[in-house]
């Protein structure tokens, strides 16, 4: 059974409670921070942090209204069913698991970071002490064992959710259509295996808005396009060389 | 905004030293293909510049990654640094036996015929095409910097590695005093052609999917690099310089020597702007 995450980022209080759990069960470090005029700590993933909450104020519309209205978007790997980091990965040190985790074996990382370059959420973060790379794995562990993801067991707010994927994905749909919501994840670079549902456009809550399609159909249609512009090429400079030569020999015979 | 700059000079680095071997290598051959006598000397310095080349290349690699160890890891035959480490360890093999046959001073113990010599270089020009395009389908197969997923980008560095590799073997002839006048009449084609291929990429990455990329290069805190040192250093200056040189009966050995290092300064940081311009990330 493949098995989804589902985070609604309507339902979400922005507690970081999944943040801390991550951080406890999987024994990741706690990170000196800079103050920065945001809610968002820590500022980005690293090898220690797998997961962290986006904070987006937002102004009300009235100028005499001075509130705030907060978004909160959560940031981790959202295991790609066609994951392009395990694709590019030259010691098959990632792997996507039946059940959907994709997961990194730090064992066979060799720490060439190309994981880092070709995931489309800019996901997984390199350990420069270590020499090898992190993300979030699900909670593979866990999943193994019967037991939810540290995340979602951790939400107060009923905003994350563990199931299986058609479950996850059936609710998702009415919960978006119902709230006029986005599905995030559910198409992006060929279907996740998280699902969010957003209240606004993924990029103005701080996430990556990826291709559609997933990255064999973008490597095919990269190397077919590369294809076309070598036979186009070839075929220029044949007739170049043609012309050319026929230049050649005319100035010759009018030499003669 | 927070973002890693994952690969950097150590990439950009062995990037270049990539293109200037396979660069080097295709136009020894060629040159050898074309005239083996007139071009003798010519095909000779190329040959001993790639395998150089190529080892300084495989030495940033290893420094990229930290321990050379970790290349025995290797496992996914699919994934392009698995292509690519194959790729580059043949090319080491041919350019090293190809330097044996055409130096007998190296090894006098190891000597090719005519024909058997001919087989390596042309065996050998095949990874050397490969090797400069691989570095660019290395970048390509990255799906997460649409930067580099422009289908103009193994072009661009193939014109580019032709350039640089033609600039060293002139600079090494021209120490030598070998050469005259050495700017060739292609030079202007070579260098129309790079900036077309280059404004084709960067219009086509500009318009579609890259504008956070272009932003750097144009505005950003690449545009140092990328204006005046790939633009202006590495393709204005020795264009003019070219054109300068080609009405001349006679170059004088400084200009010429400006114009190949210009060339080489152009074609590094070329490299290093899409190694590192790619992986700006969107403005969000």
């Amino acid at each position: 059974m493949v098995y989804s995450i589902l985070y609604d980022a309507t339902k979400c209080v922005g507690c970081r409670g999944c943040q801390v759990a991550c951080k406890r069960w999987n024994e990741l470090e706690a990170e000196t921070t800079k103050l920065r005029a945001t809610f968002t700590n820590p500022p980005d993933l690293s090898s220690q942090t797998w997961l962290y909450m986006n904070f987006v104020e937002e102004k009300a519309e009235s100028p005499e209204d001075v509130r705030i209205s907060w978004n909160f978007a959560r940031r981790s790997c959202m295991h790609c069913v066609d994951p392009a980091c395990a694709s590019v990965c030259p010691t098959n040190a990632i792997t996507k698991l039946s059940e959907g985790p994709v997961v990194i074996d730090q064992e066979r990382c060799m720490g060439c970071k190309y994981c880092t370059q070709a995931c489309p959420f800019d996901i997984p973060r390199f350990d420069e002490e270590k020499g090898v790379v992190f993300k979030c794995t699900m909670c593979a562990d866990r999943i193994g064992v019967d037991v939810h993801p540290a995340c979602v067991q951790s939400c107060v707010a009923g905003a994350l959710s563990f199931g299986d994927k058609e479950t996850m994905l059936a609710q998702a749909n009415v919960r978006a259509a119902k709230i006029n919501g986005i599905l995030y994840g559910e198409k992006e670079a060929g279907g996740t295996d998280v699902i969010y549902i957003l209240p606004r456009p993924a990029a103005e809550l701080g996430l990556r808005q990826p291709p559609l399609e997933s990255v064999g159909s973008y490597w095919r249609s990269l190397l077919t396009r590369i294809s076309a512009i070598g036979v186009v090429g070839i075929a220029a400079f044949v007739l170049l060389g043609v012309i050319i030569r026929r230049r050649v020999l005319l100035m010759k015979e009018k030499e003669e | 905004m927070v973002y890693a700059v994952e690969w950097s000079w150590l990439t950009s680095t062995a990037l270049f030293f990539g293109g200037l071997a396979g660069g080097s290598y295709l136009w020894a051959f060629g040159a050898g293909l074309s005239n083996e006598r007139k071009y003798a000397n010519f095909s000779k310095v190329g040959y001993s510049i790639a395998f150089p080349a190529v080892l300084v290349y495989l030495i940033f690699l290893v420094l990229e990654l930290g321990t050379p160890t970790n290349f025995i890891k290797i496992r996914n035959l699919t994934s392009m640094i698995f292509v690519g480490a194959s790729i580059v360890s043949l090319f080491f093999i041919f350019s090293l036996l190809t330097l044996i046959g055409r130096e007998p001073t190296i090894l006098p113990q190891i000597s090719f015929n005519q024909k058997t010599q001919r087989i390596l270089e042309g065996i050998g020009s095949i990874f050397a095409f490969g090797i400069i395009m691989y570095t660019a389908l290395l970048l390509g197969a990255s799906f997460g910097r649409p930067f580099w997923g422009s289908p103009f980008l193994p072009y661009l560095f193939l014109v580019s590695g032709l350039l640089t590799g033609w600039a060293v073997i002139s600079l090494v002839l021209l120490s030598r005093e070998d050469w005259r006048k050495p700017v060739p009449d292609f030079l202007d084609l070579f260098v129309l052609l790079i900036t077309l291929l280059f404004v084709l990429s960067v219009l086509d990455l500009a318009t579609v999917v890259a504008p956070e990329s272009i932003a750097a290069l144009i505005t950003g805190n690449l545009n140092v690099f990328f204006i005046v040192g790939v633009l202006i250093v590495g393709i204005f200056i020795p264009f003019i310089l070219a054109y300068y040189s080609m009405s001349k009966k006679e170059v004088p050995y400084f200009i010429s020597g400006i114009t190949f290092i210009l060339v080489l300064i152009g074609g590094f940081l070329l490299r290093y702007v899409i190694v590192v311009g790619g992986q700006v990330p969107p403005v969000i």
